[in-house]
């Protein structure tokens, strides 16, 4: 299989291949010597050229976008299969990968401000509202463009985690 | 010596006690809220008592419950760890007032230094420099002018009902000035109805200097050196070193003299420390007194030999200190990194979940001072500091190798954490130089990730991705043993195979 990997401001290509007991590993068209150690669950254990790495892949809501802990940090990151980048490509449907849906509650807790209304265009960092949890109040910024469709929330409401705050529109002009 | 302690605390430090008083023979009674019964520390202690619902405020801080379970147990002292009611004069004074040994200052300290203005006055008295300023009056612009000229630019208007930044302004020369004075008391009016204001001296890119002092029941107050706290976000600090690059061995008695006096005027007892500003010209401030042992303990620890808990339970016991200022020697570096669940791409969000992973760093020079385990919960209670990693080197530069070589062998999974900004920190030229300021961690991008890291990911996700969709061969290596088809195995697989069961 094929896959290209939006991560850490760049793009991979991996080619990932076991047929008849042969197996491939190309990043960017580069091969690397693949010890597969063990795969269990969400843990991947692995050396690549000899070194040996451990990673533990955790999925997310949206499909293709997973946060990988490798090394001393956690790395989000896009997959997409070849194939289907293609398909998406012929088909033209480009999706804008900085435009975002809605922003969700990262946790449980009481929204203190709303900082936007309705029709108010957004990049990714504009501040828009604040929460708070664990006795701090938090900051809660746009990961992307959009103009603010609808505020479902008011201050001094109390919300559990993953509760859609406020919802976007793509920005217009595009 | 004390025979027991009720720890009214939790997570690391409520371990770091526990371990203090087992070597000292002292019994440990803990306490736990709902959300920590499971918790490490809870376990560790030789006895553990609920003391109410997950909330701090229906638990950890609430008096009365904890005086509850102390008459319940015995319990001869309590020890406030930090956090919660550790700067609580109230609390301290009941605590005496039920019978108890409170391991702390006296209540009339917490309640001196707790006070700004108060404190700020005390360290007038006693000679210890604190930031030039006006009283709080409502200056105009005529005489603020002449205040500034005599303090020197830059300077800092403050709400003298202030707070949260507002009505606060930076003033870099004296056309500034007017403009300035008008916004801030503008700013001022408007958040809190008092459009008061005074000035004080701004300090610019300060270090954040703070000394440790010790005092035991019988009038001796020796100090134990200096931290330096300077990479800070939110105002919380999150990297400290001891000794600090910029503090010579003259500035350290200075600064030391400056802290005992300053222990000595609001007749302390027990670990406390003074912060300073420490400007770039070399002049310092007081700041506060934090009137309890400080979260970042361990770096004093670890260059001073002394066993800090240790001695809060030695002065409580009414013994006096067993080494004087002239014996306290600082042996080689040492530094301290706070772990956090938080996300630091993130504006620094807090992070809760269950730690799927979790491996601590361990080997020469290197200790982690945890209250989490793999399993375990992170839960948004609390504060989102999962471990102290404190590393001790013959000088800076082996411990900050030591540092980033602990970071790398780090694993948390499950919730967001700050390993990668703290690895980055570590690596940074500005940082090796020792070039810190408090603004530090907003003047430096340190969010990316290593390239070695992000391929590794990349790979792992390609892995992780075809094995959902393709049969992937796990490579067993040469020393495996080969599984050799067996017929009473092929039989049970058959069976599990028709009836859907597994084997």
């Amino acid at each position: 299989m094929k896959f290209s990997v939006r991560a850490g401001g760049r793009e991979y290509q991996i080619r990932f291949e076991e047929a008849y007991g042969k197996r491939v590993l190309e990043v960017d068209g580069v091969a690397h010597n693949l010890t597969l150690l063990r795969v269990e669950g969400a843990r991947v254990r692995f050396t690549v050229d000899d070194r040996p790495v451990e990673a533990v892949v955790n999925m997310s809501d949206t499909p293709g976008s997973l946060s990988v802990d490798a090394g001393a940090g956690c790395v989000d990151l896009e997959i997409e299969e070849s194939r289907f980048a293609l398909v998406r490509e012929i088909s033209g449907l480009t999706q804008d990968s900085a435009s975002m849906a809605s922003l969700k509650a990262p946790m449980p807790g009481l929204v203190t401000k709303v900082l936007v209304k309705a029709g108010d265009l957004v990049s990714a960092g504009t501040p828009i509202l604040v929460m708070e949890a664990m006795k701090m109040e938090n900051e809660l910024r746009a990961s992307g463009d959009g103009v603010v469709k609808e505020i479902l929330v008011q201050p001094e409401e109390a919300v559990d985690q993953g509760r859609i705050l406020v919802t976007f529109e793509p920005p217009t002009g595009n | 010596m004390i025979k027991s302690v009720l720890i009214a605390n939790r997570g690391e430090i409520a371990l770091r006690i526990i371990r203090g008083c087992r070597e000292l023979g002292i019994e440990t009674i803990a306490v736990y809220s709902y959300a920590d019964r499971f918790a490490t520390f809870a376990r560790a202690a030789d006895r553990a008592l609920p003391i109410g619902p997950s909330p701090s405020s229906e638990s950890y801080l609430c008096m009365d419950k904890i005086l509850e379970v102390a008459s319940k147990t015995s319990a001869e002292s309590i020890h406030p760890g930090y956090g919660f009611l550790a700067e609580n004069a109230d609390f301290a004074d009941a605590v005496v007032d039920a019978g108890l040994i409170w391991i702390g200052p006296p209540a009339s300290a917490i309640r001196s230094m707790g006070d700004k203005l108060e404190a700020r006055r005390i360290m007038t008295a006693a000679k210890v420099p604190v930031v030039p300023g006006s009283e709080v009056v409502g200056v105009d612009a005529d005489s603020l002018k002449s205040i500034c000229e005599s303090m020197g630019y830059p300077v800092l208007i403050k709400a003298a009902a202030g707070g949260g930044g507002k009505g606060m302004r930076i003033v870099r020369s004296p056309d500034e000035l007017k403009a300035n004075l008008e916004r801030a008391q503008s700013e001022a009016r408007k958040a809190f109805s008092d459009d008061r204001v005074y000035v004080e001296k701004y300090i610019d890119r300060p270090r954040h200097i703070e000394i440790q002092v010790l005092a035991d029941q019988h009038g001796h107050v020796i100090h134990l050196g200096e931290r330096e706290c300077s990479i800070q976000r939110r105002y919380q600090k999150v990297i400290e070193e001891s000794p600090s690059v910029a503090v010579t061995d003259e500035l350290r008695s200075k600064m030391g003299e400056s802290a005992v006096k300053a222990a000595i005027s609001c007749k302390y007892e027990g670990v406390g420390t003074v912060e300073f500003l420490l400007g770039e010209d070399g002049e310092y401030y007081f700041l506060e007194m934090n009137t309890r042992l400080q979260v970042e303990h361990p770096v004093t620890e670890m260059v001073t030999g002394i066993d800090l808990v240790a001695a809060q339970l030695r002065v409580a016991s009414d013994e006096p200190l067993a080494f004087t200022q002239d014996d306290v020697e600082m042996r080689g570096h040492a530094i301290e990194c706070r772990v956090y669940a938080e996300d630091p791409e993130n504006n620094f969000l807090p992070s809760a979940g269950l730690l799927t992973r979790l491996h601590e760093p361990a080997g020469p020079g290197v200790r982690v001072d945890s209250g989490v385990e793999e399993g375990g919960e992170v839960s948004l209670y609390y504060d989102p500091q999962l471990a102290k990693l404190i590393v001790w080197g013959q000088d800076r530069e082996e411990a900050r190798n030591r540092m980033v070589s602990a970071l790398e062998e780090y694993r948390i999974s499950g919730v967001k954490h700050n390993l990668r900004l703290l690895h980055n920190v570590m690596t940074h030229p500005e940082f090796i130089a020792g070039n810190l300021t408090t603004h530090f961690l907003t003047e430096h991008d340190l969010t990316k990730a290593l390239e070695r890291d992000t391929l590794d990911a990349a790979i792992a996700a390609a892995i992780y991705v075809a094995r959902k969709t393709e049969s992937v061969r796990v490579d067993n290596g040469p020393g495996a043993v080969q599984a050799e088809s067996h017929k009473w195995r092929d039989a049970g697989r058959d069976h599990a195979m028709q009836s859907g069961t597994r084997p």
